[in-house]
């Protein structure tokens, strides 16, 4: 196997270091009890390693290797000890500048990244509409992406059936439907996205910055369809920017800065901390998704 | 234990939603569970492999045209290398038989291209699937599934092809074909485990897929395709003689030809192509699943 090293600098790679850091108050103490929690995330901890090589190829690797020298890295430490939990039937939203770790964070509870160190416990069944949409291939049909995105998400074919026209109801897409997705608008693949991931019949929604591209109507839709999922006792993690619709949504929110939780509790009383740390007023900031 | 550990505890045991995912670097995870997902997901593999073949007009008249035109020119060009430059058609004064046995070569030649044609499109099957593996949490072995199961769906219309130049060369129809399924199933076991191996090393180091048709192309020599594998113990490969059971695909080319010949292979042939294909695929698979938490940071 190739051998690695840390490069000779810092060996953590860190947006802004030496930055002024906002410090984390008492809001953020472990939670005394995780009874009827859907989510618990206990000390995570997810760090991990970034490439300084032009190209990461075996070519370079074996090169480096014959000339002994070891390929180097930087380490990343996206989420640095943050616990909390999500009670079941409750919208926490997430806030935080760029590269906070939330991104990171939403896809360590969805299972997809492996903590470094830590736990998350999840009861109940999860559905994801991330930045990046669905997993969608769009060379495929919207339709063919719907039943793959399905049958990936653990759902029979029959459940699929069950519920497409209902998912290209709710898109709206009409014969694009049927259509390659290279052929889609940014709103339409936002729209589908949307609409499979609500349409999954999640217990735990989690939701990553990825409301603001449908049109009007469509946000009014989204916005119903998400209200009558948290009054089915979903349970929502919401990331966005836009705090108004954090504040709307959100029974709880969590601020992350640079991978540690910096403040929890009150939705309009962490926004406001946050924006008091950013220095900037209500106008500076998208105040809604929807 | 090292790995993913989706334990449930026992109090909730009954709740299948319920996971714990705690730090994993390369281990193994629970097994019995990751297999009790991709068992219920097994539909995916099967939409997606139909999927790409949708997407492949293969389901066209002219794409199922390709599927039996393919092989049919790969033929065309062995023949006239064989069989026509290289003097094959020509019948050996001692023996008194034709120096090249055409239907032995095609069909040698379509067996081994499943097996590399596993390979290489189990290779880049994870980073072709990155948004979907970066947005979704499900057993990335489906992936290798997928593309195996499609390969095997595009050889039939290849065994066709073959059909027709065992009749035309008036080659023996008799039960030793039989030992062709077993052949083929021990060919895609060997594919998927090689396929997977080298998915997961495509994942670190993006120019491994671009090494691999070279490297098909010296193990296709050093095969016995071109020639049976009596000729190479007796007469090619001498030197270095039983090590070419060390080949993954030797024993089940060996099987292969022999049935084709229709004569009953030899019982080492059958266990060392066995040994292999069950070897590869388990060791493959396990390798892959070792690895797959780590391919969302990588990809």
């Amino acid at each position: 196997m190739i051998s690695l090293s840390a490069s000779d600098e810092s060996q953590y790679l860190e947006r802004q270091p030496g930055a002024e850091e906002p410090q984390a108050d008492a809001s953020v103490a472990p939670p005394t009890s995780d009874e009827g929690a859907a989510i618990i995330i206990e000390d995570l901890h997810i760090t991990y390693k970034v490439f300084m090589e032009r190209k990461n190829t075996l070519k370079n690797a074996l090169v480096k290797r014959l000339r002994g020298q070891q390929v180097n890295y930087r380490e990343v430490r996206a989420v640095r000890g943050v616990t909390f939990n999500v009670p079941k039937g409750q919208c926490t939203g997430v806030i935080g500048a760029n590269g906070a770790g939330k991104s990171t964070l939403m896809r360590a509870v969805a299972g997809i990244l492996p903590p470094s160190q830590g736990r998350i416990e999840i009861d109940g069944k999860v559905s994801t509409l991330l930045a990046l949409g669905v997993g969608f291939n769009s060379a495929l049909t919207g339709r063919e992406n719907v039943v793959l995105g399905g049958l990936a998400a653990g759902l029979t074919r029959q459940q699929i059936t069950e519920r497409f026209d209902e998912i290209a109801d709710f898109a709206d897409l009409g014969d694009f439907i049927d259509m390659p997705m290279r052929t889609y608008s940014s709103g339409m693949f936002s729209r589908l996205a949307f609409s499979v991931a609500v349409h999954m019949d999640p217990d735990i929604l989690i939701i990553d910055e990825a409301l603001s591209a449908g049109d009007a109507a469509f946000k009014d839709r989204a916005n119903q369809k998400m209200a009558s999922l948290m009054d089915q006792a979903g349970t929502m993690l919401l990331v966005s920017h836009a705090l108004g619709t954090i504040q709307e949504l959100s029974d709880e929110v969590v601020w992350l800065h640079k991978g540690r939780l910096i403040k929890r509790g009150d939705p309009k009383e962490v926004c406001q901390a946050y924006l008091d740390f950013l220095k900037v007023g209500d106008d500076s900031i998208i105040m809604e998704d929807f | 234990m090292a790995g993913e550990k989706d334990h449930v505890g026992k109090d909730t045991a009954a709740k299948a939603n319920r996971r714990v995912y705690t730090p994993h670097k390369a281990g193994i995870p629970n097994l019995r569970q990751y297999f009790t997902e991709l068992w219920h997901r097994l539909d995916f593999a099967k939409e997606m492999s139909d999927t790409n073949i949708r997407a492949g007009n293969t389901n066209t008249f002219l794409g199922q045209a390709w599927l039996v035109l393919n092989p049919l020119l790969l033929a065309a060009v062995y023949y006239l290398l064989v069989m026509i430059i290289g003097g094959g058609a020509r019948v050996d004064p001692v023996t008194g038989v034709a120096r090249a046995d055409f239907p032995q070569i095609a069909g040698g030649l379509f067996l081994f291209f499943l097996v590399s044609g596993i390979v290489q499109a189990c290779a880049t099957s994870v980073t072709n699937a990155g948004s979907l593996i970066l947005n979704m949490n499900f057993p990335k072995q489906l992936l290798i599934f997928a593309n195996t199961y499609l390969a095997l769906r595009r050889f039939i219309p290849t065994m066709v092809v073959y059909a027709v130049i065992h009749i035309v060369f008036g080659r023996p129809i008799s039960w030793t074909l039989l030992w062709l399924p077993l052949a083929v199933v021990f060919a895609a076991l060997i594919g998927m485990g090689l396929g997977s191996i080298v998915a997961t090393w495509h994942v670190y180091f993006r120019d491994t897929a671009n090494f691999l048709p070279y490297v098909i192309r010296i193990w296709l020599y050093a095969s016995p395709v071109l020639y049976t594998g009596e000729q190479f113990l007796t007469g090619i490969g001498k030197s270095i003689g039983e090590w070419i059971l060390f080949n993954p695909v030797f024993g089940m080319l060996g099987m292969w030809s022999d049935a084709l010949h229709g004569q009953n292979p030899p019982w080492h042939y059958v266990v060392v192509a066995a040994a292999w294909a069950i070897v590869l695929s388990i060791g493959g698979v396990l390798y892959f699943i070792s690895r797959e938490r780590d391919f969302a940071v990588r990809l």
